[in-house]
């Protein structure tokens, strides 16, 4: 059963019918794709006849990115504090990695503390996010992987929210979990939301898992030794670089 | 990790001002509202404060203080006149009397709400505060007063110019009959001691009838003469002892008679007076020649002669013999001279005596005259300086009486209100106009100080490359906002509400001008 993308209430009637074992797998291709004025609302960019500064960015940045790593690989993205748009950008690099027919792109909600890309996306996480599947063994990932609406892009939300998801990311099941999705989805980019690294602890260890970090630093946020400082925290190896976030 | 930071860490530059310009422009779009809300806020206070500020309306009003008029050259050098600094200090200490001030708070209308004693004087100094009183020009009096009443800082103005002359008048003229009455009160001192100094030489010289001026030199000339007669008699009286000894010694070698020769001699002379021709004739010729034998003749005759001469008896006593002894004429004339001699110098002795007893007494006198002379010279001097100090004194009383009369008549000095108060029609000072442009400049800088020391203060990264130089990391890509509807939307309702924050000013001015203009306000 093809998990399309849908209003809230449609959604919430059909939960109210769908018993908890039929979660269908989400299929790539599928999907009823939204209108620019929906993708808008839900802060996300699409492709335009037009040249738009904010795509072309994230192009930029994509491209830059494939040149460091290629393959199925994992990017980190991270903001240095709360309110540098670290999940805008999460979420807009998945939808360019998906502007690639050829790939697709999987959006992991790991900010446990204060997850926001299921309503930003105005999707219903009914059948639970990360934390219900890395607490309930029996969960497959499937069933906690959403369509988002967009082509070739789907969400793993977090879930309910925790305070602290340390212990959740440093588990084996959460390696497992990044395992067996790269290895399922050979043409699909993983990309996890991190909290800020600020604060929390969770960004580092999530660092372990990713093959690629990106910064993200909103405009006025903070000093450019605050910036240094956080990304001080990854691995020099793994850590790509900073993106400018002038829309906050 | 560490080894990361080592990499990473930030090489801290001071942003320069062209790089913090697009920075500034930027946070200028994001905080438009904010700005135009400050400068919207102190615009309109500066108009506020602007239309609360009272309004000051400044009168003034010059005196002519005349320098020259018809008296001054008349009486050039008798009658003094006071120097024009002294007119503007006197004008200075007199607007701001006790007695003027009294006077200004009728005129400005304080005085009807019957204000105590301690009120007053807070006015007092209130008023002197906003008058000024100063002399651009040597000659010149300005007085302005300032009010917040147009009426009354034109009345008080008025007043003041009108009460300074008058006071300044009648204070001259109330110095000037001091200085008479001073002058007056010491000529009198002074004729009074005139006349005691007078008193004192007079008594003094009756006292003392040789103390009189020139009686010390005629002494003197006295004394020099007495010495003079007695030194001449002395040297003539030693003349004349020395010529007394030596005609003694003549007398004693001269006999008183001398015995004459006799017949016999007077032959012998005779005999050999011929001898003596015949020598000489025989020198010429022989024995033969009549000549000699006429002189052996006469010689023989002669020896005949004397030889019956020395024959004859001989009778002694001499006095007897006719002739032949007499007085002696030499011994007499010494005997007269020697007696005169004698006379004389009886005489200059006696001359001596009388002249050195003469010269006594007129050393005595003398010392007599030195005593009273020290006296005589102070009591003439103190009365020679009260002389002079009292004839000065009287001039100049009368000097001064010339002056008191000039300023009775008011002629010595004169005033003139050269331009007369005016009713200030505008306020002066800081206008509304003025503090409504200073507002706008202060609102101005006020919002763009902000913006910078913002930009220039805050630490945290503006820009891209800010990130990249300070912090040291790559930076992949600087992300645009993304221009939703609703962004847009936001955006455009937000420039809108800055714009009419910002329009709220010209128009909240040009209300309150038109207002201003129109006398509604």
């Amino acid at each position: 059963m093809n998990r399309a993308i849908i209003p809230q209430k449609e959604l919430d009637q059909r939960d109210a019918n769908a018993s908890a074992g039929k979660r269908a797998i989400a299929q790539i291709e599928t999907g009823t794709a939204l209108t620019p004025p929906q993708l808008e609302d839900r802060s996300t960019i699409y492709r335009t006849n037009s040249a738009r500064r904010e795509v072309d960015a994230f192009r930029e940045l994509r491209t830059k990115l494939l040149s460091i790593a290629d393959g199925s690989f994992v990017t980190l993205v991270a903001s240095v504090s709360r309110g540098s748009g670290g999940s805008f950008v999460a979420r807009n690099l998945a939808v360019v990695m998906a502007f690639d027919e050829t790939k697709s792109a999987l959006l992991v909600d790991c900010d446990l503390r204060n997850p926001i890309q299921d309503s930003t996306m105005k999707l219903s996480a009914s059948g639970g996010g990360l934390v219900e599947y890395l607490e309930n063994s029996e969960l497959k990932p499937e069933q906690v992987i959403y369509d988002t609406g967009i082509p070739r892009m789907q969400l793993l939300p977090a879930g309910s929210s925790r305070e602290t998801g340390a212990e959740y990311f440093s588990s084996y099941r959460m390696r497992l979990l990044l395992d067996s999705l790269r290895s399922s989805r050979p043409n699909c980019r993983l990309i996890l939301d991190a909290p800020p690294v600020r604060g929390a602890a969770d960004a580092r260890i999530l660092a372990d898992l990713a093959d690629v970090i990106v910064l993200v630093a909103g405009y006025g946020r903070d000093t450019p030794a605050a910036i240094a400082q956080a990304a001080a925290n990854f691995d020099p190896k793994k850590f790509a670089g900073v993106v400018f976030n002038e829309g906050v | 990790m560490s080894n990361a930071i080592a990499v990473w860490g930030g090489n801290e530059e001071p942003r320069s001002l062209p790089s913090l310009l697009p920075v500034a422009v930027n946070e200028f779009k994001r905080r438009t509202v904010l700005l135009a809300g400050i400068f919207m806020a102190v615009c309109l206070l500066a108009l506020l404060a602007g239309l609360l500020l009272p309004k000051k309306y400044v009168s003034s009003t010059t005196i002519l203080v005349e320098e020259r008029n018809i008296i001054a050259p008349l009486m050039e050098g008798r009658a003094v006149a006071t120097s024009v600094v002294d007119r503007a200090s006197i004008l200075r200490e007199v607007a701001f009397s006790r007695r003027v001030m009294g006077e200004i708070l009728v005129t400005g209308g304080w005085m009807e709400d019957n204000p105590s004693a301690l009120e007053q004087e807070k006015l007092i100094e209130k008023i002197i505060s906003r008058t000024a009183v100063s002399n651009p020009r040597a000659n010149l009096i300005e007085i302005s007063y300032s009010d917040s009443n147009a009426q009354r800082a034109y009345d008080v103005t008025k007043r003041f110019a009108e009460l300074v002359i008058e006071e300044s008048l009648s204070t001259k003229e109330r110095e000037s009959s001091e200085a008479y009455n001073f002058i007056e009160e010491q000529a009198k001192q002074y004729h009074s001691k005139l006349v005691l100094a007078e008193a004192d030489l007079e008594r003094f010289r009756t006292d003392n009838p040789d103390a009189r001026p020139g009686t010390e030199a005629d002494v003197n000339a006295r004394i020099g003469e007495l010495r003079r007669i007695v030194e001449s008699a002395r040297m003539e009286l030693i003349d004349l002892r020395s010529q007394e000894s030596a005609l003694q010694s003549q007398l004693s070698g001269e006999s008183e008679v001398t015995l004459v020769q006799t017949r016999a001699s007077q032959y012998r002379a005779r005999l050999l007076e011929l001898q003596a021709e015949r020598d000489r004739l025989l020198l010429q010729f022989t024995d033969l020649h009549p000549d000699v034998v006429r002189v052996q003749h006469q010689i023989r005759d002669t020896e005949e002669e004397l030889r019956r001469e020395e024959a004859r008896p001989r009778i002694a006593d001499g006095a007897q013999v006719d002739g032949s002894a007499m007085m002696n004429p030499l011994y007499g004339e010494l005997r007269s001279r020697y007696s005169e001699v004698r006379r004389r110098s009886a005489a200059a002795a006696a001359r001596i005596s009388t002249a050195e007893s003469m010269l006594a007494g007129e050393m005595d006198r003398s010392g007599r005259i030195a005593a009273s002379e020290s006296k005589l010279a102070e009591l003439t001097r103190d009365y020679e300086v009260n002389r002079d100090l009292y004839q000065d004194l009287l001039r100049r009383r009368e000097n001064a009486r010339v002056s008191m009369s000039l300023d009775s008549e008011r002629r010595g000095l004169s005033f003139r209100i050269q331009e007369p108060a005016s009713m200030p029609l505008l306020p002066s000072g800081l206008r509304l106009m003025h503090v409504a442009v200073a507002g706008v400049i202060l609102a101005i800088a006020t919002a763009l100080g902000l913006l910078f020391a913002l930009v220039k203060l805050d630490p945290r990264a503006r820009s891209a490359d800010q990130v990249e130089r300070e912090s040291g990391l790559p930076v992949l890509s600087t992300l645009p906002t993304y221009m939703t509807g609703s962004v847009r939307r936001r955006t455009v309702r937000r420039y809108m509400l800055a714009t009419t924050l910002f329009l709220v000013v010209p128009l909240a001015y040009v209300l309150t001008f038109t207002m201003k203009l129109t006398g509604v306000l």
